[in-house]
């Protein structure tokens, strides 16, 4: 079986006035299914790049991504988008909840631009299922303003999982919370990896990285580590 | 993503702002409150001048004796004394497929007497289907009989007016009142028809059989008429009503192939294109009016729907992270901005008519609110959300989702 990932000899420039910036110089790696990854490394480094191309949100210059076996590369726009709706589960950090909207209709949104329809009784049932999962079972018409931090990246990972997705993308998911919530959601991450979902998580912290089972460090554009 | 799902955002999206929904609206609103409005007045007013012009006769077309032209001289209708009772009839008789009824005309005029009061009033001679074809019935009585007609009897039906001259507030009805010193007995009173378009009081006069004018009043050898009346079945058939009256009497005054008529054969035509004529210029005045507005309108939506991608670029770039296509962005706020245009339009609707109604009500102005008024106004407000709200929708859809979601 192929990695879920596989990214070969991936390169990302950018035209900044007369100068070209490498983000990413001929980045090779895989990432099997069901792995716990960190992506560290300072800012600039090209992590970021290096996410934002992994969640399909953006294509490489050079080189070839295969997600899940398709490959990425010439998808249009509208295959893109609905790649990622099936695929990929985004977690980020400052959790962009829809503001004056319920936890639970959070968490449906993914679903209604699925190509697969539900009908909305059953996007309910599973929105509540998953709220309930995450431990806001009593929280489901809450707004995000009405929830803590930690609460609304609750709801955030949540909606990452309504379209069971292959892979979880997590931007710095700890960056704007607290000690105790960021251990909250962290382990929260783990108990999810335990069951068996893949989840990819950028951070330039090491003892959110430690939770990880595996380690790319990213400098200059290159993998170091 | 469903059009009902995308209605619902859109529906919420309004209502979170809706102080600035409705300042956006609000040339939409104007815009549509005007036409709606105008548009009202503006039908009552023309329903009523129609009502004024068919209050002269029930579909009528009207002969005249005489031809406009003769011998290189022009003529007034009316100028020969070729027109008799007789084509009056065989209109009827023969064309009775188009033609609900035919009344003869003979014009007088007369001082009458009733004991000590005395009255100047104009006579009309016609024929039993006078108040078919006027649209005007007895009030009090009867009208007279053909009977009356083939006898030439001395029996009158007066007018409201000269009942109340002669009469006063008793009854009329049997007594007799003296035309040019001869005795005529009232069998009936016309119900009251108030003035014409040319503000003539209707009410003013006495109507006799024809024969009785002709015969005992005029002492007159011919059966000649001025006029001849015509009600036809319906205002459809009237080009061809008009050339089989003409072919009849043609034939019946042996005109052959190349002399002209001698009679003209005329109808309401003319007067409802001038009203159709003016309706028409104000209908042109009122759309120039109203695309202005709606255009001003347009534009304020296309601004506001500018602010708002701004304000919820994120959200955009959220929604195109968990996979919303280019197309369901644009939908999302292009439906926004039709909803917002819509309610503009609705609340444009109900304030025009209810403004229609108040200006009505204190000008005591007929009104007429259509079907059409309302669909056309609120078409045009869906259109104006659609043209105005595709180019903020668009740009909306083309956004790169990395920017959106690192927009501060």
């Amino acid at each position: 079986m192929p990695a879920l990932i596989d990214i070969q000899n991936v390169t990302k420039t950018y035209q900044m006035g007369d100068t070209v910036v490498h983000a990413l110089n001929n980045v090779t790696l895989q990432i099997e299914r069901g792995e716990y990854v960190a992506i560290m490394g300072h800012s600039g480094s090209g992590k970021s790049t290096m996410l934002n191309i992994l969640g399909c949100l953006d294509t490489p210059s050079s080189g070839t991504y295969r997600l899940d076996g398709r490959l990425v590369n010439d998808m249009t726009r509208n295959e893109l988008a609905l790649f990622r709706n099936r695929t990929i589960g985004f977690v980020f950090q400052n959790f962009n909840l829809l503001t004056r909207t319920s936890a639970r209709e959070n968490v449906e949104l993914p679903s209604f631009y699925s190509s697969t329809r539900m009908t909305g009784a059953e996007r309910r049932r599973k929105a509540i299922d998953l709220l309930t999962k995450v431990g806001l079972g009593d929280r489901l018409d809450h707004s995000p303003a009405q929830l803590s931090g930690g609460q609304q990246q609750r709801v955030a990972i949540a909606r990452a999982l309504m379209n069971d997705p292959s892979v979880i993308f997590a931007d710095e998911p700890t960056g704007n919370l607290d000690t105790k919530s960021s251990l909250d959601i962290i382990h929260f991450l783990s108990s999810l990896n335990a069951e068996g979902i893949t989840i990819v998580m950028v951070t330039h912290e090491e003892d959110i990285a430690a939770y990880a089972r595996r380690k790319i460090v990213f400098q200059d554009g290159k993998v170091i580590a | 993503m469903s059009i009902s799902m995308i209605f619902r955002v859109a529906l919420r999206a309004i209502w979170r702002n809706r102080v600035r929904s409705l300042l956006t609206a609000l040339g939409i609103i104007v815009g549509i409150a005007a036409v709606i409005a105008v548009i009202a007045i503006g039908q009552g007013a023309s329903s009523e001048v129609r009502k004024s012009i068919s209050s002269m006769g029930n579909n009528l077309v009207m002969i005249f004796p005489g031809s406009m032209r003769s011998g290189g001289m022009h003529m007034g209708a009316g100028a020969m004394t070729t027109l008799t009772d007789q084509d009056g009839e065989q209109i009827q008789s023969q064309l009775s497929h188009l033609v609900a009824g035919v009344t003869p005309m003979i014009r007088s005029n007369a001082q009458v007497v009733y004991q000590e009061n005395n009255w100047s009033t104009t006579i009309s001679g016609v024929g039993t289907a006078f108040p078919l074809v006027r649209g005007w019935n007895v009030g009090d009585g009867a009208f007279f009989t053909d009977n009356d007609v083939r006898a030439g009897n001395r029996v009158l039906i007066i007018g409201q007016t000269v009942a109340k001259e002669l009469f006063g507030a008793a009854d009329p009805i049997g007594h007799s009142i003296r035309v040019k010193n001869m005795p005529f007995k009232v069998i009936g009173i016309m119900e009251p028809k108030g003035s014409n378009a040319m503000g003539q009081d209707q009410d003013d006069i006495l109507i006799m059989p024809y024969s009785t004018v002709g015969r005992v009043l005029q002492r007159s050898k011919f059966n000649n008429v001025n006029q001849l009346l015509v009600s036809l079945n319906s205002l459809d058939d009237l080009a061809i009503a008009k050339e089989e009256i003409t072919a009849l009497l043609r034939q019946r005054h042996k005109l052959g192939d190349v002399k002209e008529n001698d009679f003209t054969v005329r109808d309401m035509t003319e007067i409802v294109d001038s009203v159709t004529a003016v309706s028409r210029l104000m209908t042109v005045l009122l759309a120039v009016v109203a695309s202005i507005s709606l255009m001003v309108g347009g534009i304020g939506i296309m601004n506001i729907m500018l602010v708002s991608v701004t304000e919820r670029i994120r959200e955009i770039g959220l929604r195109m992270a968990i996979g919303a296509r280019p197309v369901d962005i644009l939908m999302q706020f292009l439906l926004e901005a039709m909803t917002l245009s819509c309610i503009g339009g609705l609340i444009g609707v109900a304030l025009g008519i209810a403004g229609a109604l108040i200006v009505g009500r204190i000008q005591h102005w007929p009104i007429l609110v259509t079907h059409s008024s309302i669909a056309i106004s609120f078409g045009f407000s869906a259109l104006v959300g659609i043209v105005f709200g595709f180019f903020p929708a668009f740009h909306a859809s083309r956004l790169n989702p990395i920017e959106c979601l690192r927009y501060e």
